[in-house]
């Protein structure tokens, strides 16, 4: 008996050491990708009677963050040619655009046209607009203007 | 009641917010024929769906004509869509092309933001 017992001890120590061990591989591969998150619009308000500016008491910029995955991408912005909406009446107006970033790209204020290298994260882009009418005033009514924000 | 319609309008204005994705963002074609075809994939990382729009520029930014489909569509939540892009050579043996997927922002008020992602790609015609 006390020989089967040793055979059975021997026969679970032996499967034991017998187990295998293999790794079993997890593996991605990721293009380069630019993404853009529109995180809040801006808000223009008056500065002076023919002038709309988001950096005016007031105003709000808007916010864009872009998330990049590889080095050699470049963020700029293009200013709006014309209103998408606003007054019967609204003549011709002029815009300029702005733009500053923190986190993976930090650049100080810079027109719009700028052309801003991104580093690789996430580049937290602070947005503003600056509408001045050609000599005349902006009325009363609803504005509405679009700013693109360009990542290639 | 007056909370539900706030609760309303909180969600109205976080679908305002757009973001869009594309890949590749780079790449070389080569073509037997007097046009390249591109295909593309604009992706939607957000939870609510969106429209997107894709369009076809120059090395200088210029629209150019090209073949879009689907030109515009929605995109929905955490997904991509499948969009061919075919543009003629022109003549030319190599053309430099920027494909952009732009969202498609809904009607609000004040200083809107839109977003346009541009991938660059270099295509080479075979004679």
């Amino acid at each position: 008996m006390k020989y089967i017992y040793s055979c059975v001890f021997l026969l679970l120590g032996t499967t034991a050491s017998l187990g295998a061990q293999s790794d079993l591989p997890f593996r991605a591969n990721l293009e380069e990708s630019c993404t853009i998150e529109i995180r809040s619009d801006g808000v223009l308000v008056r500065d002076g009677l023919d002038v709309l500016d988001s950096e005016a008491a007031g105003g709000n910029s808007g916010a864009a963050t872009v998330y990049t995955t590889g080095a050699g991408f470049q963020a700029s912005l293009k200013a709006p040619e014309a209103f998408s909406r606003a007054p019967n009446g609204t003549g011709a107006v002029t815009f300029m655009t702005t733009y500053s970033s923190t986190g993976a790209t930090s650049t100080a204020k810079v027109p719009g046209s700028t052309i801003t290298p991104l580093g690789v994260g996430a580049s937290n882009l602070s947005v503003d607009l600056r509408a001045v009418a050609d000599n005349a005033i902006f009325q009363k009514g609803a504005y509405e203007a679009f700013v693109t924000v360009t990542c290639e | 009641m007056k909370l539900i319609l706030l609760a309303a309008f909180i969600a109205a204005g976080c679908g305002i917010g757009v973001a869009q994705s594309m890949t590749p963002m780079r790449g070389k074609i080569s073509s037997f024929g007097d046009t390249f075809t591109v295909r593309v994939f604009p992706y939607n990382p957000y939870p609510h769906k969106i429209r997107m729009a894709v369009k076809a520029y120059d090395q200088d930014f210029r629209p150019i004509e090209a073949h879009v489909f689907p030109a515009e569509t929605m995109v929905g939540s955490k997904t991509s869509r499948s969009v061919l892009v075919s543009v003629g050579f022109n003549n030319n043996k190599v053309r430099r092309v920027r494909i952009c997927a732009e969202s498609i922002p809904f009607p609000g008020r004040g200083t809107n933001i839109k977003a346009q992602v541009c991938g660059r790609f270099i295509a080479y015609r075979i004679d």
